[in-house]
């Protein structure tokens, strides 16, 4: 399983003890890697770019307000995960009741794309980007939630049980159903073999 | 549980790929920590000013409250007196080292602590706060010295960094979030501390008779009826007086659909998986 080096998570640990002390400086980087982290994964989720930028920043300010609750600096990342799971949670359930569903999701900016790929690898990355949005959303909420921590973040199952508050097996258990899900989904599996393929 | 071959763990890693390389606009970081730094100046969690002028607004603050409390009813003043007179000043004590101090009762020798505690590098010294059904609330001091709280039968932690941060008033709720979904008898656990004063509270509801539990001692679960509409938490002392009392604003149960329970394959059927 791929994890954060060692250093990384030591350097973040220091920017948690110096925000805690006031150090002003030290906001911007916890703040850009909140905001990282909870839009990888609000992306994941939601149906619309705005949906994951609004979940991201919430989080963000969230995780910054709340870091004097955080018992051990080098847990930062653990609760930048478990406030998305929270805000994610919250906007899943009033998406569904307030918006309709918005045309071209999540993910990349596709003109941010362009220019710096070739064209052949934005349509197949826009493909893949499109057949996973519509395969998750036929999923339930946290089993969703489960595959975007494992596969964005490469989260164990001891951090997703963590993040969202429920016991490894329930994990193991999500992820099973999860990816069962996704294996029959057969446009997912065309356009991630091409994807595959050209990468 | 299902074993991946390599083939389809490939696939699901290709699947994601281009959500791993998004990056956030530098004018939202911007915009955020602008936000948090407002929140900073209003919240007195955070304030960041020098000690100094923070313990003279602090000796004013408690001059004042002693000049209303002369007059006021006597559990006001006992609070105000001081030590175990709020919830952090029942941790205050176990936490500057004083184990006779420590608030609940150790772990019994033959108790196991739940799987999600076991991993935890820093889980020393946990004590049992309170317990209800198969929900306990531990407590345990953190490799840093924090103060730290498992809510036990849910699978989640909180931590404090000092006794301080729960506050002075007479009762803390432990907020985990919202549940996914009640327990098979109906019941949503709610953990909460409260002060030495506090012999036991009582849970209101909005249709029907309210919850009393007595005995506490430091802390509580409460097994709640979410469909029942809890409204808050009364803390009374061994006279039956209200001391506090705690609205209940967050929602216990997260009403999005969730997957059904799990079921464990390949013989795992008894090793307990299922969540609350």
């Amino acid at each position: 399983m791929d994890t954060e080096p060692r250093e990384i998570r030591e350097l973040v640990a220091d920017q948690v003890r110096r925000f805690r002390a006031g150090d002003g400086d030290a906001a911007e980087p916890l703040a850009h890697r909140a905001l990282r982290m909870s839009l990888r994964t609000a992306s994941a989720l939601m149906r619309s770019r705005e949906d994951a930028a609004d979940v991201a920043q919430e989080v963000a300010v969230d995780v910054l307000g709340s870091l004097g609750k955080l018992r051990d600096p080098e847990a930062f990342d653990a609760w930048v995960h478990r406030i998305t799971v929270r805000h994610a949670m919250r906007r899943l359930k009033k998406g569904r009741s307030t918006r309709k569903v918005e045309a071209p999701l999540a993910m990349l900016d596709e003109e941010g794309l362009r220019g710096a790929t070739p064209d052949s690898d934005i349509d197949s990355r826009l493909a893949a980007r499109y057949a996973l949005i519509g395969a998750l959303s036929r999923l339930p909420a946290r089993q969703r939630m489960a595959l975007a921590l494992r596969y964005v973040h490469d989260l164990p199952d001891a951090e997703i049980a963590t993040a969202l508050g429920c016991r490894v097996g329930t994990v193991h258990a999500l992820l099973s159903r999860g990816r069962g899900s996704l294996r029959e989904d057969q446009q997912l599996v065309e356009v991630t073999l091409d994807l595959k393929e050209e990468g | 549980m299902t074993i991946l071959s390599d083939h389809e763990e490939a696939l699901f890693r290709a699947a994601f790929a281009p959500v791993r390389e998004i990056e956030p606009d530098e004018d939202v970081v911007a915009r955020v920590v602008a936000q948090v730094g407002r929140r900073k100046k209003a919240s007195p969690r955070f304030v960041l000013a020098p000690a100094r002028p923070r313990r003279a607004l602090q000796a004013l603050a408690a001059l004042a409250l002693l000049g209303v409390a002369l007059y006021s009813v006597p559990v006001t003043r006992a609070a105000i007196e001081g030590t175990g007179e709020s919830v952090g000043g029942v941790f205050s004590g176990w936490l500057g080292g004083d184990h006779a101090e420590a608030p609940g009762k150790p772990l019994e020798a033959s108790e196991k602590l739940p799987e999600y505690m076991e991993y935890l590098h820093d889980s020393k010294e946990p004590r049992v706060i309170a317990e209800a059904g198969r929900y306990k609330l531990y407590s345990y001091i953190g490799s840093a010295g924090g103060l730290n709280f498992e809510l036990g039968g849910i699978g989640v932690g909180l931590g404090y960094p000092s006794a301080a941060e729960l506050g002075d008033a007479p009762l803390h709720l432990l907020d985990p979030g919202a549940r996914p979904h009640a327990d098979a008898q109906g019941h949503v656990p709610l953990f909460g501390l409260a002060t030495r004063s506090v012999s036991s509270v009582e849970l209101t509801y909005e249709s029907g008779p309210p919850l009393r539990v007595s005995g506490v001692e430091g802390g509580f679960v409460l097994l709640a009826e979410p469909g029942r509409g809890p409204i808050e938490v009364i803390a009374l002392d061994a006279g039956g007086r209200e001391i506090g009392r705690k609205p209940i604003n967050y929602p216990l149960i997260d009403k999005s659909p969730q997957p059904p329970p799990p079921i464990e394959r390949g013989g795992h059927a008894s090793s307990g998986s299922h969540e609350p």
